[in-house]
């Protein structure tokens, strides 16, 4: 992890959304798919913790060579406003690359990236290196409606197949990623699932590749303080790999991807998780991914 | 005459005036590249139980004007893991410890105290006093000055290091509880728990 003052290529509206691209060569080339840089605000009252940004795209090679890429929606709060009106050629305090990476899988070849709303935004990055390993990757694409489905083209491009769903069915079907699974699932024949979206959707993706025993990673959001360990807020209740109980791991360093058959959704998700009790047989043992 | 920042509380020294507060800069095992350790004057740990300790549910925080808001419940990894796997990356760095205790119990501040009071590289001891009491129903210590400085005071006739009482900053009649922090047998205080 770097820590650089980076000068802002571009600033540009990409839909609903707002790209920026900074230059940081010492974090772009490290950075992995899943991965996130923490963006510090300006000095003052306002904010004490930086932001977190999950990034679109990091060019190693070619004219762009140490450029990163991160995405946000510009009504996501205060910072995220603030962020929006940052120009070409201010610097950012950038601290990165943070968090764990998607991981690849070794023999399976086909992968489903399913998203929703801005969890596009690392898929497309994942996509591409997936591509690179010589996998087959299809796209599930959702968003409550069409001008918040992010760069629908670029993954026409990118993907074997797309569907792209939309709440209110402004473009493409009707309805939640959640819902169309199945039916994209049997369509490509997907062994391997990734997802980056809300809980709620993404508790739903868990329990169909639980049903199904489909190898899957999840990139969650928690609300996070400091971004590398050291606050403690952004823990997910996690079950330990001997099925033994569950450890709140740390979604900046031990996530923000997860195998999310180990994540224990009652607990993260409930209004009274320290009403739930850990059975005395102890949690089921998940395999390690990909199992 | 060299220019220097030591700092000299009645005994107990610091080679600079700031140090990194409770939980700041978690146990010390995980703190990035990012900060220099031997360019502060000391770091007090985040508050350790004795056996590890899972935390509240999340949300944990939220960012305030100026300021966070925080409630992570103590999650820890328990004294004897911050023993063998944070105080020596801590010792590495020569910054000075203070090893921040809490508990559920008059026992378990006891124990903890007791476990860290002699380790070498340890300098002083907080006594955090938020944590609720399970005899109480989960009632946070500070709510009775007598459990308060009951606590303080078991911790501080034990320690071999001096003890310093971290108080909240809403609590009627703090000046009383801290006069009595320090009848008990409290070394300083330390402002404030939020």
């Amino acid at each position: 992890m770097r820590r650089v003052r980076a000068e802002v290529l571009n600033a540009k509206r990409v839909g609903a959304y707002h790209s920026i691209t900074i230059v940081a060569p010492e974090v772009a080339e490290r950075v992995r798919p899943g991965q996130f840089v923490s963006v510090a605000m300006p000095q003052g009252r306002t904010f004490l913790l930086r932001r977190h940004f999950s990034i679109h795209q990091a060019s190693r090679r070619g004219g762009w060579a140490g450029t990163l890429e991160f995405v946000f929606d510009p009504r996501g709060g205060r910072g995220s406003s603030w962020l929006a009106e940052v120009k070409a050629h201010q610097f950012l305090d950038v601290i990165g690359p943070l968090g764990k990476a998607f991981a690849y899988p070794a023999k399976l070849s086909t992968c489903l990236l399913v998203a929703e709303g801005h969890g596009s935004a690392p898929m497309y990055f994942l996509g591409q290196e997936l591509l690179a390993h010589g996998k087959r990757v299809d796209m599930l694409v959702g968003a409550e409606t069409q001008e918040l489905v992010f760069k629908p083209i670029e993954g026409k491009r990118l993907a074997q197949t797309i569907v792209i769903a939309t709440e209110d069915g402004s473009l493409g079907e009707t309805g939640s990623v959640a819902d169309l699974l199945t039916q994209v699932v049997e369509a490509t024949g997907a062994q391997v699932i990734y997802a980056a979206a809300g809980r709620q959707t993404l508790r739903r993706i868990s329990e169909f590749c639980s049903e199904r025993q489909i190898p899957s990673q999840v990139a969650v959001e928690e609300e996070m303080a400091c971004g590398f360990g050291l606050c403690f807020t952004c823990t997910v209740p996690v079950i330990r790999k001997d099925g033994s109980g569950y450890d709140n791991l740390r979604a900046c360093i031990d996530g923000p991807v997860f195998n999310p058959a180990r994540i224990l959704w009652d607990r993260w998700m409930g209004d009274q998780p320290g009403t739930i009790a850990t059975p005395p047989e102890g949690f089921p043992v998940v395999k390690t991914w990909p199992g | 005459m060299k220019p220097h920042l030591d700092v000299d509380l009645n005994g107990l020294r610091f080679p600079q005036p700031v140090l990194s507060a409770s939980g700041c800069l978690a146990t010390g095992h995980d703190v990035p590249g990012l900060v220099d350790l031997s360019r502060l004057g000391g770091v007090v740990t985040r508050s350790l139980t004795f056996g590890p300790s899972k935390g509240w549910a999340t949300p944990r925080a939220s960012e305030t004007p100026s300021g966070l808001l925080t409630a992570v419940g103590y999650q820890n990894p328990g004294v004897l893991a911050f023993l063998e796997e944070d105080l020596p990356s801590l010792r590495k760095a020569e910054v000075p410890v203070i090893a921040s205790v809490a508990g559920g119990s008059l026992g378990e501040y006891v124990n903890v105290a007791s476990s860290l009071h002699l380790k070498p590289g340890v300098v002083a001891l907080e006594v955090c006093v938020s944590c609720p009491d399970d005899e109480r129903e989960g009632e946070p210590f500070y709510v009775r000055p007598e459990r308060l400085t009951e606590v303080v005071g078991a911790v501080a006739r034990l320690s071999r290091v001096p003890v310093f009482a971290k108080l909240p900053p809403l609590l009627p009649g703090l000046v009383e509880t801290a006069q009595s922090c320090v009848r008990a047998g409290a070394f300083g205080l330390t402002l404030i728990d939020q």
